[in-house]
């Protein structure tokens, strides 16, 4: 029933096969693409749409759907790994601090309210700055900016749960704490997790592609969504339209897809969740 | 506050309705005429002249102060509306003349009778004598350029002969002197002024000087709000004949596609700055309607700089190698567009003693394997480029450069690096390879070789070249004033530094400004910062 | 516990908070690469220059001494001095805090005036077109990246159509700001009632609310559309429709205004937004406000700047999301037990 609601809505259907269409691109990259995203081309600099070149090529000669394809894994590896090391970072140190209470409860969320106290892009931007622009660093900065959140729904979740008769009861069967919080609590904690995870996504596209333009992000040559746009973004003027549009529809369709699923997704797991953030 | 909601909502509609015509600034009056309006991309840093580093900083005090003597322009052909600077040309500022005794090692100057400090006081030869000795005493470019360059190295040396003559006296004469001497860095300004500003830990008034004008000179800068502009107006009762705009507006437009759209739409005059438009947007705007593009070569080097402290770039075959690998031929329509000519010494091709046909590098990949081979070297060979963030021509290059270099055994990474860490980074010795930029101030091979190529200008001498031959030569060379040999030991220096292939030899950047067709009498400097006061609007 | 209690405590809680951000803040500067001294030295410095710049800077005292130093400095009023402006960073920012103020509240407005009632629409006419559209267009705001609509919105309505004036700060240039009151221009004149630079400002601020507006108005859509629904759904609407009022007033009457209590809390996170937003579109607009001055700033590696800009807007975070959690708790009991 979930999963029909899931697909039984249009948009959210064609979100889902936007991912997948994204994913598959950035999987197969050096299959799909028609040539090798960084070969330069001194003889077809700024040529606009062709056959041979069905989005164009840039200042360099280089074939623009190759390197949005290659772009693509970037993007989702970069937001793919930042989502996944906050969650698990952010997870655990919410486990930790919602079960053990006390002090480290106060310590660790102490801590997450400094981080919190910053907007997460100013900090990230703050964070990359001072780390230096490379891709681990940029995942870094993006996933410390991203803990708080699982930490907060963690923690929040394992004290609803450790009231509950039912840990209550393992515990009483002698059940060692952390086999009650793996094997009884965390399930509890998947969905709103899931929800979370696939709007962070979304935003961690974003992120890469705002500090990129402010030049702290993914550099040249790397192809990467947002450093296309903000670098095609000069050449609306002079008329290379082809460098701007693509990229952007590439960021805007991707953080749509994950944003509309991540909707979608908290209307059928987490229903209690609606609006929040 | 007497505005109800009602009539609030009334103007808001207004404004909307307004649109273009209302509220647009439309330049009609004669006053708007007089006005000229510039974007570029940057603040004034300080107004010390002995320490400025932005354009900002540079271009205010170039046009706020008089410096003792100036650059001289002529018209030049084909180019109506501009004027350059030619080599051993100077004309009188707050100096009226000059004369040179002991065969040049001593320069007279005759301060300007008559010339006065906003103050009212008298511009007089002890005011020249205090600046220059606060240029030689406090922090800053003239403390390391008089005593290196020209030899100056004691407030002796500086002299107050009556009320307007000041000499200085040098240990032996020099060719640079008169360069040196009509530096912007010279500013005159007024003793009186800066010293009841000074403070015990600050004799030198440093700090206040960060933020005021002391002098006189074209323009009086009657607005500095950072980030927003900076307004000059033109000075009353000045010896120069009355500027034609009486004020210059600076926009700080820091998007470069804002400055284009600005142009295209004739909301501004002109964009400067470096580079203020990339080579690309200025072809983009050639044959625009209503504006122009004037663009001539100039004397800023674009290098690839590799450090001959590390293997495998202490191989002079290895970096031969690399200058064959230079794919010149597309980097000048592709990055540069032309507005550029092809580096073929280390020295600028405006300098005297350029020799311009020693170079046997061209794009040759062969020839370059060949000599990756010759050379013995592991590959492949990982290596990181650093280039500067914002610096569009050099993250070109940097794409360009990476491919070819890939071709004769490197792995290239590309290392995008803000102002403050390249530098850092630089000076430690701890770029491999870099794309560097350097233009001198005074166009002369000995400047120009002294700073990039001797041993001892550690901060400078991006490559770690160190060759006690050629460091002899340039220390010979510095205070020679027979022209010839200056000149003949510039080719033996070119030589030697050719054959060591001492850079990857990339271009020579033209000076490039895109204004409106009304704009004329524009003026280039060596120092490339422009000056306002011989601008009209035809 | 009263609600007097609940702001002492909740006041209490901002104290760590706030250590907390001085420590992160110092320790982004502290982590910059880059010798600030050698940046302040220039070209042409000589070893010895930049020992002695280290030395006023303080840069050779150990880590502890310089983080005291730094938090003395904040106590003061001192942010340090910016190296591109060759101003204290204090100064600076009171020029540029106006700008920035009256564009984040220009964009919040245009935000809640695009957001609410496209939220509400959406929630009435639910798995309608409509309401797919309007949630499209909330997402799509989110996603599009506000430098690229910026751009684009600059090229058609300035370049192609001429209705905007140029990208050169908040006033045209014939204009005088209006007297100082509060440093927001629109607010300003309108106080003093001069309608030229009321004209001129609102002018100006139209295309930058508009990017940065609808950049962020997803959440507020989003907010408004869930609180919306759980409440057409509660049993008390269907009550009231069952006993034959109008759809109409009970939907815009009491259900609206009940849902909207709960978006007071979008709000500190719509700030957040606003203020990372500001970073890029005053970049795009040439607005001169802070998130202009701090780019510039880390592009130079400007360490006083960069640390007061990061603090700045954390404070400001901090107090907003105070705000929100007291109004909050004042509008609804409950989340004071919490």
């Amino acid at each position: 029933m979930r999963w029909r609601r899931l697909t039984g809505n249009r948009l959210s259907l064609a979100a889902l096969c936007g991912i997948l269409l994204v994913v598959a691109a950035a999987l197969l990259a050096p299959w799909v693409a028609p040539h090798d995203p960084d070969e330069t081309d001194a003889e077809a600099t700024l040529s606009s749409v062709s056959l041979r070149h069905p989005l164009g090529t840039d200042i360099y000669g280089r074939d623009q759907l190759s390197r949005l394809i290659h772009a693509a894994r970037v993007d989702l590896l970069v937001a793919l790994s930042a989502t996944a090391i906050a969650l698990t970072l952010g997870a655990t140190l919410g486990a930790l601090a919602g079960y053990r209470g006390g002090w480290v409860d106060q310590l660790l969320m102490r801590a997450v309210d400094a981080i919190m106290a910053f907007p997460a892009f100013i900090l990230a931007m703050g964070i990359t700055a001072a780390l230096g622009n490379s891709t681990a660093n940029l995942v870094a900065a993006i996933a410390i900016t991203h803990v708080p959140i699982y930490t907060r729904l963690i923690r929040g979740e394992m004290l609803k749960a450790r009231e509950t008769e039912y840990a209550e009861a393992a515990r009483t069967v002698g059940n060692r704490p952390r086999q009650i919080v793996l094997i009884h609590l965390l399930p509890n904690c998947v969905p709103p997790l899931i929800v979370q995870a696939t709007l962070a996504m979304g935003f961690a596209v974003l992120t890469v592609a705002a500090l990129s333009f402010i030049g702290l992000g993914i550099q040249p040559p790397q192809s990467e969504w947002g450093q296309m746009t903000a670098e095609g973004a000069g050449y609306v003027v002079s008329g290379e339209w082809w460098l701007v549009l693509f990229p952007g529809l590439a960021i805007m369709a991707t953080v749509l897809a994950f944003n509309l699923l991540g909707d979608t997704l908290r209307d059928v797991l987490d229903p209690r969740m609606r609006g929040v953030r | 506050m007497s505005m109800d909601r009602r009539s609030f909502l009334k103007i808001s509609a207004g404004a909307a309705a307004l649109g273009s015509a209302g509220v647009r600034p439309v330049r009609s009056d004669a006053q708007d005429k007089r006005t000229l309006v510039v974007a570029w991309d940057t603040d004034i840093d300080t107004l010390d002249p002995a320490q400025f580093k932005a354009i900002g900083g540079y271009v205010t005090i170039a046009n706020c102060y008089d410096t003792p003597i100036a650059w001289k322009v002529q018209p030049i052909q084909g180019k109506p509306g501009f004027a350059l600077s030619q080599p051993a040309q100077w004309e009188g500022a707050a100096a009226e003349s000059w004369a040179m005794e002991r065969d040049g090692a001593t320069i007279v100057l005759k301060v300007r009778q008559g010339l006065k400090f906003p103050s009212g006081r008298p511009v007089t030869a002890q005011a020249v004598k205090y600046c220059f000795d606060r240029g030689l005493q406090s922090p800053g470019y003239m403390r390391l350029l008089f005593p290196s360059l020209i030899g100056v190295k004691s407030p002796e040396q500086f002299e107050v002969r009556d009320e307007h003559t000041f000499a200085m006296r040098m240990e032996q004469p020099n060719p640079m002197a008169m360069d040196i001497l009509a530096l912007s860095n010279n500013a005159i300004m007024d003793p009186d002024e800066v010293k009841a500003h000074a403070t015990q830990g600050d004799p030198w008034a440093a700090e206040w000087l960060k933020r005021n004008i002391a002098g006189i000179g074209p323009y009086r800068l009657v607005k500095n709000e950072p980030g927003v502009e900076i307004g000059l107006d033109a000075t009353k009762n000045y010896w120069r004949p009355e500027p034609y705009f009486q004020r210059v507006v600076l926009k700080f437009v820091p998007n470069e596609t804002d400055r284009v759209l600005l142009l295209k739409r004739k909301a501004i005059d002109m964009v400067v700055g470096r580079p203020g438009l990339s080579p690309k947007n200025v072809k983009s705007l050639e044959g625009e309607q209503g504006l122009k593009v004037f663009t001539v070569p100039d004397t800023t080097c674009h290098y690839l700089a590799m450090n001959q402290q590390r293997a495998p770039f202490n191989s002079v075959k290895v970096r031969q190698a690399i200058n064959y690998a230079i794919p010149i031929q597309a980097l000048m329509p592709s990055v540069l567009f032309g507005y550029a000519t092809q580096m073929k010494s280390p020295l600028p091709h405006l300098t005297p003693g350029y020799t311009g046909n020693l170079s046997p590098y061209k794009h040759d990949i062969e020839k370059a394997r060949q000599l990756m081979k010759e050379a013995d070297v592991k590959t492949p060979i990982p290596v990181k480029l650093a280039v500067r963030v914002g610096y569009v021509t050099h993250e070109q290059a940097a794409v360009w450069l990476q491919r070819e270099l890939e071709k004769i055994g490197f792995k290239v990474e590309i290392v995008k690096e803000t102002d403050a860490t390249f530098r850092q980074v630089a000076i430690k010795g701890d770029h491999e390879l870099s794309i560097e930029s350097w233009q001198s101030w005074v166009n002369d091979p000995w400047y120009h070789l002294n700073f990039l190529m001797h041993t001892r200008s550690k901060f400078t001498n991006a490559s770690f070249y160190s060759n006690p031959v050629l460091d002899k030569i340039i220390d010979e060379s510095l205070p020679e004033t027979n022209s010839d040999r200056r000149l003949g030991n510039a080719r033996v220096a070119q030589k030697i530094l050719i054959d060591d292939a001492v850079w990857g030899f990339l271009w020579y950047d033209s000076w490039t400004r895109v204004m409106k067709t009304d704009v004329t009498g524009i003026e280039k400097r060596w120092d490339t910062f422009e000056r306002y006061y011989g601008a009209r609007r035809a | 516990m009263g609600f007097g209690g609940y702001l002492l405590r909740r006041l209490l809680l901002v104290v760590p908070t706030l250590a907390g951000v001085t420590v992160i803040s110092f320790a982004l500067t502290y982590l910059l690469p880059g010798n600030p001294a050698l940046v302040k030295a220039g070209a042409l410095a000589t070893p010895d220059v930049v020992r002695e710049i280290e030395r006023q800077m303080g840069l050779d005292r150990p880590v502890p001494v310089q983080y005291w130093r730094y938090v003395s400095g904040l106590l003061r009023g001192d942010l340090g001095e910016s190296s591109s402006t060759g101003r204290p960073v204090l100064e600076d920012f009171r020029q540029r805090v106006p700008a920035t103020l009256e564009l984040t509240l220009a964009s919040l407005l245009v935000a809640v005036a695009l957001g609410v009632p496209l939220g509400v629409l959406s929630a009435v006419r639910r798995d309608s077109l409509l309401d797919h559209v309007s949630r499209l267009l909330g997402v799509g705001g989110v996603a599009m990246p506000s430098f690229w609509t910026g751009l684009l919105l600059l090229y058609v309505f300035f370049y192609l159509l001429g209705v905007a004036p140029p990208p050169l700060g908040r006033l045209a240039a014939d204009v005088t700001p209006p007297a100082r009151l509060t440093g927001l221009y629109v607010i300003d004149a309108a106080l003093t009632a001069d309608g030229v630079a009321l004209v001129s400002a609102l002018h100006h601020l139209m295309l930058p609310a508009l990017t940065l507006g609808f950049a962020v108005m997803a959440p507020l859509t989003r907010m408004v559309r869930a609180t919306m629904l759980e409440i057409l759904e509660s049993d008390y609407v269907k009550a009231a429709w069952a006993a034959g009022l109008p759809r109409r007033r009970v939907v815009y009457g009491d259900a609206l205004r009940n849902a909207l209590i709960p978006v007071i809390t979008v709000l500190g996170v719509i700030f957040g937004f606003l203020m990372a937003g500001n970073v890029v579109v005053e970049m795009v607009y040439a607005w001169p406000g802070l998130g202009h001055y701090a780019v510039t700033a880390l592009v130079t590696k400007d360490p006083g700047p960069i640390q007061s800009f990061v603090l700045f807007v954390a404070v400001m975070y901090v107090f907003v999301n105070l705000a929100v959690d007291l109004l909050y708790g004042l509008a609804d009991p409950r989340i004071r037990l919490r």
